[in-house]
Order: structure tokens, then sequence, then C-alpha cells
């Protein structure tokens, strides 16, 4: 059978099955499935389906197994990464329409969600009760699924860093499962918890990208809002003091989170600034990331906390204390809104009101082309790799400006994370491939020489060729899942499985 | 938007979106959705990302103009939701907004002939037909405008005295009962904002060209306007015909009649009780900015009580007329939208809908079973029912 018709036949099959208009197959409409705003090659897939509940899910699945066709997901689509630019001719499964809350429990601490349920939704839902969920630096228009699985790094990732709990999976055999203890029978199925007395399936699904089955619901950790928020602003004017004074912080359990900010970064807030109908650059951005203007402290560090007032005004106190002991000072939000009134009017949000400022995070974008690095390493390496990550950036040239960084304690500090990202012309593809070569190098080098690992694949095999075992057990896994390799082929994670 | 922008140069812009989705919906915590097209099959080729995309696609060879391109093109409705809350696209050169990008892209289909719907096809046709007599067309320049220094200049174009006529009636008549003489410019062949809309960028050129002289005696004056579009079309887009460095300026009537309200303190309580709700259209509050002065102008009246609307101000909902198309190029999505709106209104249980732009209106009363038209009124007309 040609390609066009196995494509008509396959329509047909699948639109009896859920209805012909849940499965969209204009030209347009798969053109514009088929990238974003990474650098993945064009793949036009052949239909792109917006399924309803789960049984679309599982009937999609199994039609496409038996077809052997290629099944990409898509919870929101927002990834910068090319994680959801499909295979060529295959399925888009966009969930967008399946984006109901289905609980918040603010008893047991979580919410159940559907994957296009996004984080603007769930962070105005929660706010409503007086909850609160990890928020990360992504557009408020991102789904919390899809960054979560991810493992996300942003507004909570020090205490709360494994933001989900349990899942219902669907396989490409159709089989409909749960993990944690939403697995047990009982006429009220709960998803509060994640780990035991079995192996965590949950765990299974994250950083997996839709290559080992197809979530349909989840439940993700929520947490009070308490009697009180505060942030705590530290200016140093180095990297290295503004990391002791993270682990510092961390390691007395002061903070829910803290965010080490670049001075080049927190001024990307102001973007639009002098006029709101127009777009305002400030001039700063294109100075040398390593020599900030006098004014403007190196880092800013962000320190959330909340709880009983008495607890936070003692915290306050401390933070001060071990700011100046690492040689920062305390800045106020007066100062703060000087120096940067954007970072001022978005960290409040972010923080105070957990949510995704409305376009702040996104303004920044508008600078280029996002090209993103991400390190993660022990707290001491990390120092380290700022400096060699910043000289080894800048080595690119003037035209790869300005150079942005933010880093962060996951899991009580045990490792630190740090995000280096500049902007570019997204029209040059040579400089485009000269930085995605750069990135390899210094990977590789961080890696080799400090046992750093990256935080998220990149559509790169090489990257889990390297792992050996680990990868050889994992393709046994995939076999069982998915022997025809239809779930999102086009990444490349399984290869010749 | 310089006229003569191609839709190449937007390369940069249309790259950088996100796909992140925020263009379809107003502020958090309300998140409410505003992008009707997206409201409409809630799939991303239906969104102003989606089109941004399709605009990255034709740049960069992945899909040439066709057929299919015009339903996303021209089912944008123009209500700038947009392009008020993204602050992506504009950043790179040319600095356009979302909607901006959408109509060079309905420029692109109309040079390429793509145009299958039978009524812009049928509009096209008629544009295309009087500029073919656009040489032979004399612009007057009434000696009043080229002379006088009118204080109070209220534009109109052509067909709206004809096809608005109590709106316009109404103007004339407030201005008469607070004792303010107007002049009444009537602009021939019309501002061009429907062809704008639309995408006939060649025709618009042609006309604006012969305009200049008209544009040029226009500019530095204070013009008043009753429609919206018009308003934003000729403040905005005029400019770039003025040659002698004025500029062209300008106030929508709601804002002028409360300044003479206040001015001449009109009397403005008959007694009569009535609660109103105001559909903010698209174009006077997120293209314009004018937001307040329909309402203080309600509220000046004694008696009066305004009753919002769930979506208001840069959160509200467009009516379904969108652009030049007025709700006729796909009239059964236009209507879905319309009943949106009514259905916002009927929950506020108020007495009457007030709106200012005569699209919102017509579109509204198209949806109204035929005894309820009368709960649909101008700004204005409601003012002069109003006014002692």
């Amino acid at each position: 059978m040609n390609k066009k018709r196995e494509d008509d036949s396959f329509f047909r099959t699948i639109s009896k099955a859920i209805g012909k208009h849940k499965v969209w197959k204009d030209e347009p409409t798969l053109v514009a499935y088929g990238f974003d705003s990474s650098t993945a090659p064009f793949q036009k897939p052949s239909f792109v389906i917006l399924p309803e509940n789960n049984e679309d899910v599982q009937k999609v699945l199994m039609t496409a197994n038996k077809w052997k066709i290629p099944v990409t997901v898509m919870s929101g689509g927002v990834n910068i990464g090319g994680m959801c630019v499909p295979s060529e001719g295959g399925i888009v499964l966009d969930f967008r329409k399946m984006d109901r809350i289905l609980e918040i429990n603010t008893d047991s601490g979580y919410a159940l969600i559907e994957p296009g349920v996004s984080f603007d939704q769930i962070t105005a839902a929660l706010n409503r009760k007086g909850f609160k969920c990890h928020v990360p630096t992504a557009p408020g228009g991102a789904t919390p699924l899809g960054n979560y699985l991810l493992q996300p790094s942003g507004s909570l990732a020090n205490r709360h860093y494994d933001s989900i709990i349990a899942l219902e999976v669907v396989l490409p055999d159709g089989t409909i499962f749960h993990t944690g203890s939403a697995a047990y029978p009982s006429k009220n199925v709960k998803y509060y918890r994640r780990y035991g007395p079995f192996p965590d399936l949950t765990g299974l699904f994250c950083c997996a990208y839709g290559t080992l089955g197809i979530i349909t619901k989840a439940s993700i950790r929520i947490y009070p809002k308490n009697e009180s928020s505060r942030v705590n602003l530290t200016a140093f004017n180095d990297y290295s003091s503004a990391t002791q004074f993270v682990k510092d912080v961390v390691g007395a359990n002061i903070p829910e989170h803290c965010i080490i900010w670049s001075w080049q970064f927190y001024k990307t807030y102001d973007i639009f600034l002098e006029n709101v109908e127009k777009p305002f650059i400030p001039s700063e951005l294109y100075l040398d990331p390593l020599k900030p203007p006098k004014g403007l402290p190196y880092n800013i560090v962000t320190t959330l906390m909340s709880g009983y007032n008495d607890v936070l005004d003692a915290s306050e106190k401390v933070c001060a204390r071990v700011a100046k002991k690492y040689g920062g000072r305390v800045i106020s939000w007066k100062e703060l809104e000087k120096i940067s009134p954007g970072s001022a009017r978005s960290w409040k949000e972010f923080y105070l009101e957990h949510h995704q400022p409305k376009m702040e995070h996104n303004k920044k974008y508008g600078l280029g082309r996002y090209s993103a690095w991400i390190g993660i390493a022990e707290p001491k390496d990390v120092v380290e790799i700022e400096k060699y990550a910043l000289e080894t950036v800048k080595k690119l040239g003037k035209e790869v400006r300005p150079i942005c960084y933010y880093s962060q304690p996951f899991d009580f500090g045990r490792c630190m994370f740090l995000r280096m990202f500049v902007y570019t012309d997204p029209q040059n593809q040579e400089l485009l491939n000269k930085i995605k070569h750069t990135y390899t190098q210094m990977y590789n080098t961080i890696m080799q020489k400090y046992g750093a690992t990256p935080e998220r694949y990149r559509r790169d095999p090489n990257m889990i060729l390297q792992l050996g075992g680990y990868y050889e057990v994992l393709k046994r896994i995939k076999k069982a899942f998915d022997p025809n390799n239809i779930l999102n082929p086009g990444i490349g994670l399984f290869t010749n499985i | 938007m310089k006229l003569n922008t191609t839709i190449n140069e937007t390369s940069k812009s249309v790259s950088l979106c996100l796909r992140c989705n925020m263009c379809t919906y107003g502020e958090w915590p309300e998140n409410y959705p505003l992008c009707p097209m997206y409201s409409s099959e809630k799939i991303f080729t239906l969104s102003p990302g989606g089109l941004m995309y399709l605009v990255r696609a034709l740049i960069e060879n992945k899909i040439g103009y066709n057929l299919d391109l015009f339903k996303p093109s021209f089912m944008c409705i123009n209500c700038r939701a947009c392009d008020k809350i993204c602050e992506i696209i504009p950043i790179p050169k040319p600095h356009l907004l979302p909607t901006e990008i959408i109509r060079l892209l309905r420029y692109g289909l109309v040079k390429q002939g793509l145009i299958p719907n039978i009524f812009i096809k049928k509009l096209y046709r008629e544009i295309v037909k009087r500029n073919s007599n656009l040489e032979k067309m004399e612009i007057k320049i009434p000696e009043e405008i080229k002379n006088k220094k009118l204080k109070y200049i209220l534009f109109v174009e052509e067909s709206y005295p004809e096809r608005q006529k109590p709106t316009f009636r109404s103007t004339l008549e407030v201005f008469k009962k607070i004792g303010v003489e107007v002049y009444v410019f009537i602009d021939q062949w019309g501002s061009g904002a429907d062809l704008y809309d639309l995408g006939f960028i060649d025709e618009l050129r042609s006309l604006l060209e012969k305009k200049s002289e008209l544009i040029n005696h226009l500019a530095g004056k204070n013009l008043i306007f009753i429609d919206p579009h018009t308003q934003e079309f000729v403040l905005k887009n005029w400019q770039q015909y003025v040659k002698n460095g004025k500029k062209l300026m300008g106030q929508h009537l709601s804002e002028v009649i409360l300044s003479l309200f206040k001015k001449f303190r009109v009397k403005t309580g008959n007694g009569r009780k009535v609660t109103v709700s105001y559909h903010d259209p698209c174009i006077l509050g997120r293209g314009l900015g004018i937001y307040d002065p329909p309402r203080e102008l309600l509220t000046f009246f004694k008696g009066v009580t305004l009753l919002e609307l769930t979506r208001n101000r840069k959160n509200s909902y467009c009516c379904g007329a969108g652009d030049g198309t007025r709700g006729n190029a796909f009239p059964e999505y236009s209507k879905w939208i319309a009943r949106e709106r009514i259905e916002e209104f009927r929950e506020t249980k108020a007495d009457i809908l007030i709106t200012s732009c005569s699209y919102c209106k017509d579109m509204f009363k198209k949806v109204l079973p035929p005894k309820q038209r009368g709960k649909v009124k101008d700004l204005i007309e409601f003012v002069d029912e109003m006014i002692q």
C-alpha cells in the first residue's frame, strides 16, 4: 500500500474509533505541528489527534501500534528542546483538550490533573485554596506534567524535587495501569503516595520523553501557602560567595528554595519597561557578563521562605548574618526596584503569588533564539563550572549576547543546577551549530573533570549510548513496553532496540 | 505598520514564538479565554501562535501559499487580544504585533488570488474595480478643512451616515443638545481600515497615495471619530503619509462628549433608572486604550447603574464581527462568538447592552430575537435618549 492510501485507510479507521472531529490532517495543521522553537529538523506528521479521554488515547495507541505508526505526545507543546517534534508521517497526540483539574486534595496535598492542564490553570486554582505548587521559569502556558516529567527547576526544587506522585499510563498494547497508591484496588482510588512497597514505576516515566508510555493522569505535589511567604534578597559580587550563602542557609533548613540570578538575567526582566507599547532593551545586556556596571550586583539570591511569621522573622535575621559572613548584603525590595524594576515586579508574582508572571518570563525569548546549557554538579564544582562556562561561551563572540544564567540547589543542596543561556539571531544556522558544538564540548569537559551530569536529553543519541549497562537495561524495558518502537522514536533515544 | 513591509521581514519575530499558548487567554488568575478562533476549535493551528508558525513555515519554504491557508488566516477576528498579551513577537524589528503579521499573511494570499470565500472575494473585486477609477477620482478637500481653524471636526467615513443612520443622527443631536457646533467631514471612499484588515494592501496603498494631500491637510487638527476602526487606522497608519511634520490627532466621540458634559455641566438626570452593561469594542479598548470615558459617560446619568460583563476592559471578548468582513465571511462562526457574548450579558441581568462600535451593535442584533434587539444600543444613542 502506498503512503497516501495507507494514511487514508488509517484515517478512516481511527476516525471511526474516536470520532472524525478529533483527527486533523489539513496541511496547515500538519506543518504547524512539524517544528518548534528549537533547531530540531522539520518533520511533518500525517495526523494530529486531540484526544478527549483515556479511552481515546488507548484506541489511538492500539491502532497506531497495529499499523506501526509513530506517536509523539504533546502535553502543551511549549518545548524549547524539540522533544515534541514528531516523526515524519507519524501522529502527534496533542493533549490540549484533556485539561481538567480532577481533584485538589488539600488534606493530603496533591492535585490530580490531566496532561493538558497549564501552570496558569493550576496555580490559579491552587491560589483560590491557599495552596501552591512548584513553579518553573517556563511560561505560564506550559504544563506541569510536561515540565515535572523532565525534572523541574524553578521555585521549590530545593526541598520539593520530585513533583510527581502517581500516574495513570497507557501502553501501546492498550494496557491502562496506575502507579503509586493509585495502583491499589479501591472504590476510592487515591493518588497521595509514590513509593513502595514495590519498585517505583512513576520514576520510570520521568525523563522518558513519551517513549515508554502515555500518561493520561497525574497527581502532583501541592503545598500550603502558610501564614506568610517572604523572599529575602541578598546581593553578592561573585558566584562563589552566593553559592556558599545558599549552601549555608539550605543546610540550616531555612529556605524552601534559593535561586542565584546572574545580573544579566535579572536585567532581562526590564525589557519593555520604558514604554509598555514598545520594546526597550537595556543596553547592559550586551556588556561583558563577567563585569557588571557599577551599582548592579553580580548575583542576586532570592531566598523563599514560608511559614509562621515568628519563624520567618528569625530566618530573615539569619539570612542577613550569613550573607555578611560571605561578603554579601541584604537588599530591600525598594533597592531592587531601582536596580531592576522588572525583576522586583516579577519575583513578587513568582514567589509570593506562586505563579509565572504573565509575560515577564517570556519577554527574554524576544531577544533572539534561546540556546541553553545546563550543568549539574556538586556545589564546590559548580563554582568552577560557572567561570569555565562563562569564559567558554564568551568566546563564541559578540553575536551571542546576552549571556545569562541562574543557579539553584537541588535536593537540599546535594547538587547545584546551573543553566546558562544565550540569545542569537534565529536565522544564523552556522552560529547555532557552533553553539551546539560548543555546548557538547562543554558537557564532555565538565563530565570528565567534575563528574557533572546533564539535566535533560537533547536529541543526541550519544548522550545515552555512553551509559553502557544502564542503557542496556532500559532498552529491555522499552522492548517490553513498546516493542514496535512507536512512542516518540523521532528523538532518537531508542534506536536498534 | 509601514505598508511596504514584507512578510519576510517578520522572520525573526515569528521564529521566536514559543507556542506557549498565552496569546489565547487573559490575565492570571482569571485566565479568561480571549481568542475566539482558538476557543472555537482549540487546536494550535487556529491560534495566534499557530499563525506565527504558518508564517514562519511560509518564509522557510516548509509550505507554499495554498487555499488551505485561507481559513486559519481569515478566521482571526482581529480582536487584538494577542497583541496586548504577547511581548515576544514585537521585540525584533520591524516590531510588528501578531495581528499585523497576520495581515501580511492575508496580503500574501490575496496577492496570489487565494480567496475562496465568496464574501471576501466579492469585496475584493469591488475594491479592485473601484480602484481602477482611482486616477479619475478627485479627492475633494473642503474649504473648511483647508482654511478654518475648526474646533470640532467629526470625521465620518462616506458610507457611515447611511449605514448607521440612528447612531449618526444621535451624534449630531447630542452636539446640538449640548450647544456645540460640529463640522462633519465626510471621508470619501473610506479610510482604508477595511482594506488593511483584509490584507488588500496594494489597493490600500493606491488609495492612501491618492489621499495624501487630504491627509496632510488633516494632520495637526483635532478629529473626532465615531467609529473606532476608522480612528485607529487613521491615527496609526495615515501618519506614514504625512509630509508636513504634523501629527494626526483625534479623540473618540465618547471622550469628547464626556469632556463637554463636564465643561458645560450638562443636565443628565431625567430620573430614569436603568441598568446597563458596557461591551468594550476590541478596537476602542485594546486597540486605542479607551476604557474609562464610555463608562464615565454612562454613569454621568443619575439612575444608570453599570453592571460589568465578566470579561471587560482589556479582557473583553470580541462581538464576532471582527474586522472588515463585519461577521459576513464566516457567518456561523461570528454568530457563535456573538452568542457567547450575549450569554455573558444575560448573566449580568442588565437591561441594556451598550457598546460604542457599530460593528458590535449590528453583530449582537443579528443573534438576538427581533423583540430583544432594542436591548442593544450604541453609547451615543443611549446618551441622546438620556440627555435632557
